[in-house]
């Protein structure tokens, strides 16, 4: 394991061995410790809580970084300050940036300080290295399904990472500066606070030395990525952060084992959500990682629609009916593009489509629309072709012919839900179905609401409206076009979207068959849900 | 009101994509193969990777609000070269400037000479029934 400084080596040249850092079996100290952030890294307003985090791509910057090696000598006082001195004119010699190799990184800075410490034949030497930029490259880990510890959707374990402590994040804030003018007595000025602090305390191991490296670099790259990072602790705290001061990594220790560090990280935090035990065991796997929380109130009155509805169907978990189901007038745009079902198939928005909160998404009829990442066969656990539902909650009622949901496989079969035509003012959905068609049954003029198509045996469909059923839907073929549901627009067989919707949604979801019972329970309790917020819209 | 940027297709390659955490931009294909991205997704913090490339196009392009045809009223004005949103044919494009008194507005993929429809759209929607 050679140390060398511009080429030469420190031990055959110079006479320096590498020893042990404090507290360490390696000669290194600091060599992989994230530095700090540089300029301007967050605003903290006067009138509000905690801080507006500076976290925009071109707003962050980063300082450079001090790394420590540990050596020694052994010899006589002269014959040591001979070779510290042939040591130090190399140092001095330099005209530009040195090149300092180690077994665990090669640095690109200046020496600031070597300083020897004299003993009995011998001399221990500490020398800081400091290296102005450092390569904060790395590649993220790949996010994992629900697990207790995440950053931004990834398990801690995927960087390596184990926590042994997080600390001060249930501390109450200081006050913010008060400013006052007071003659005689104590002033004072009743001000907000200041923002949390998450304190991580834990370690990174390793597998190997490169093994190790790559996970610290994968660190890198999360705590220095644009935006504010989202921790989950414990499956029960969702914590949005970001990071100011860098990390630490102390202790190392390398064995044929691989390699193992502490970890010590000061994140400030913007937000804290807690989630409460007695929420539904679905909503409680919904909200873990948001980086928006719901508020409690909004909470309470989704939890109070699950438990009600999930009672009055006989589920334990939405998963044992749905594969998706999306809450798409929530609180937050965030929130509603989640799968209720489960942590898989969550929602992109494509082209800009309408957001308001407790109402839903609108598109403009033109290009914009929600892609559910559902490929609908490849996805499907509950739905099959002939026991399969598909829904949506329109809150607007417009009367065009070029609107739709769904999905097709040319004209070989279609999830369709096309629900008013113009002029026919006719429902015209499909589920599963394709060859020839029955007639499309008529009379939808008029009101919004849930519409659900279901089906439980081949050769036809039955839509419902706001429970009530219109004509089965008949067709020659039962098939599943195996292309991701889109909402607000048609799947064209995965080339592109058609039939653009500008109906407002607040629902829609994916599943097993349902009955006219379940049909009703789900219709129901969902309005309940829309009215608490006063947005439902069936008479 | 519905604002699109109306952009090449080596434009829209450059910006198609998911961008930001829960969204993508997926530019249209008009009819005379012109791409439209809506205006409004440069004010969408999700495409904040995007926004000076946006803001160019909406800088060198042409921005056009996109109004419905009406195409069951008994009259409608159209100007050359302006897309409108046809209840029938999504998107098509007037290639005269003309007003039209009809009672009942023949399908316009007969009016050929006045409306360019996208060539893949072959049937009427509303006729098309699935």
């Amino acid at each position: 394991m050679a140390y060398t400084l511009n080429g030469i080596d420190l031990y055959n040249t110079y006479g320096i061995t590498a020893s042990h850092a404090l507290g360490s079996n390696v000669a290194m100290a600091g060599v992989f410790d994230m530095p700090q952030r540089t300029g301007k890294t967050y605003h903290d307003w006067g009138d509000s809580d905690s801080v507006e985090p500076w976290v925009r791509e071109d707003e962050i910057m980063f300082a450079g970084r001090d790394i420590q090696f540990s050596g020694f000598l052994t010899g006589t006082t002269s014959a040591i300050n001979t070779k510290l001195q042939t040591f130090y004119d190399a140092i001095n010699a330099a005209t530009g940036l040195s090149i300092f190799e180690t077994p665990y990184h090669s640095a690109s800075g200046y020496i600031k300080t070597v300083i020897p410490e004299h003993m009995n034949g011998g001399c221990t030497v500490k020398m800081t290295f400091r290296e102005p930029a450092v390569a904060l490259t790395g590649t993220l880990p790949a996010s994992g399904t629900s697990v207790a510890y995440m950053i931004d959707n990834i398990p801690f374990s995927s960087f390596g990472l184990y926590l042994s402590k997080a600390d001060q994040l249930h501390n109450l804030p200081e006050n913010k500066e008060q400013y006052f003018t007071k003659y005689g007595q104590e002033g004072y000025q009743i001000v907000k606070r200041k923002h949390k602090i998450l304190e991580i305390n834990g370690f990174v191991a390793g597998s190997s030395l490169s093994d190790f490296t790559s996970k610290i670099e994968a660190l890198y790259k999360v705590f220095s990525s644009s935006g504010t990072r989202t921790i989950v602790l414990n499956s029960i705290v969702t914590v949005v952060c970001f990071a100011t001061e860098g990390f630490k990594i102390e202790n190392v220790h390398y064995s044929n084992n691989g390699v193992i560090g502490r970890f010590h990280i000061n994140l400030m935090v913007k937000s804290v959500a807690y989630y409460d035990a007695g929420y539904d065991a679905d909503l409680n796997t919904y909200i873990s990682g948001l980086s928006i929380a719901l508020s409690d109130a909004q909470l309470t009155k989704i939890n109070t629609f699950l438990v009600n509805y999930k009672t009055a169907d006989s589920l334990t978990n939405l998963s044992d009916a749905y594969d998706v189901m999306y809450y798409l007038g929530n609180e937050t745009a965030e929130s509603s593009l989640r799968n209720l079902v489960k942590r898989a198939h969550d929602a992109v928005v494509v082209n800009s489509p309408t957001f308001t909160a407790y109402e839903g998404f609108a598109g403009d009829g033109i290009s914009s629309y929600i892609d559910t990442n559902y490929q609908i066969d490849t996805d499907k656990v509950n739905y099959a072709v002939n026991n399969a539902s598909f829904g949506i909650y329109y809150r607007s009622n417009i009367a065009a012919a070029n609107i739709g949901s769904g999905c097709r496989n040319g004209t070989t079969s279609y999830i369709s839900m096309r629900v008013r035509d113009a002029g026919a003012s006719s429902m015209s959905a499909i589920l599963n179905q394709g060859g020839s068609f029955g007639a499309a049954p008529v009379n939808n003029s008029g009101t919004p609401g849930m519409f659900i198509s279901s089906k439980t045996s081949a050769g036809s469909s039955i839509t419902y409206k706001n429970k009530i059923a219109f004509a089965a839907r008949t067709a020659s073929v039962d098939a599943i076009p195996d292309y991701n549901i889109y909402l607000g627009a048609r799947n064209d067989s995965g080339a592109s979207a058609e039939i653009y919707s500008n109906r407002q949604m607040a629902f829609a979801f994916c599943g097993k068959g349902l009955s006219q019972a379940n049909i009703n329970n789900l219709t129901d309790n969902f309005e309940v849900l829309m009215d608490a917020n006063g947005k439902g819209v069936i008479a | 009101m519905r604002n699109y940027i109306i952009i090449s297709k080596e434009q829209a390659d450059a910006v198609r994509g998911r961008h930001g955490k829960y969204s993508a931009l997926e530019p249209v294909e008009f009819p005379d193969g012109k791409f439209a991205i809506p205006e409004r997704c440069i004010d969408d913090p999700e495409f904040a990777d995007i926004k000076v490339t946006l803001q160019k196009y909406q800088k060198e392009g042409i921005v056009q609000d996109i109004e419905d045809l009406n195409e069951k009223s008994e009259r409608i004005t159209i100007e050359e070269n302006k897309y409108y949103l046809s209840k029938d044919y999504w998107v098509v494009k007037s290639l005269i400037s003309t007003t039209m008194e009809l009672k009942e507005l023949p399908d316009i993929k007969e009016l050929n000479e006045i409306f360019l429809i996208r060539k893949d759209i072959t049937t009427s929607v509303n006729k098309w029934h699935k």
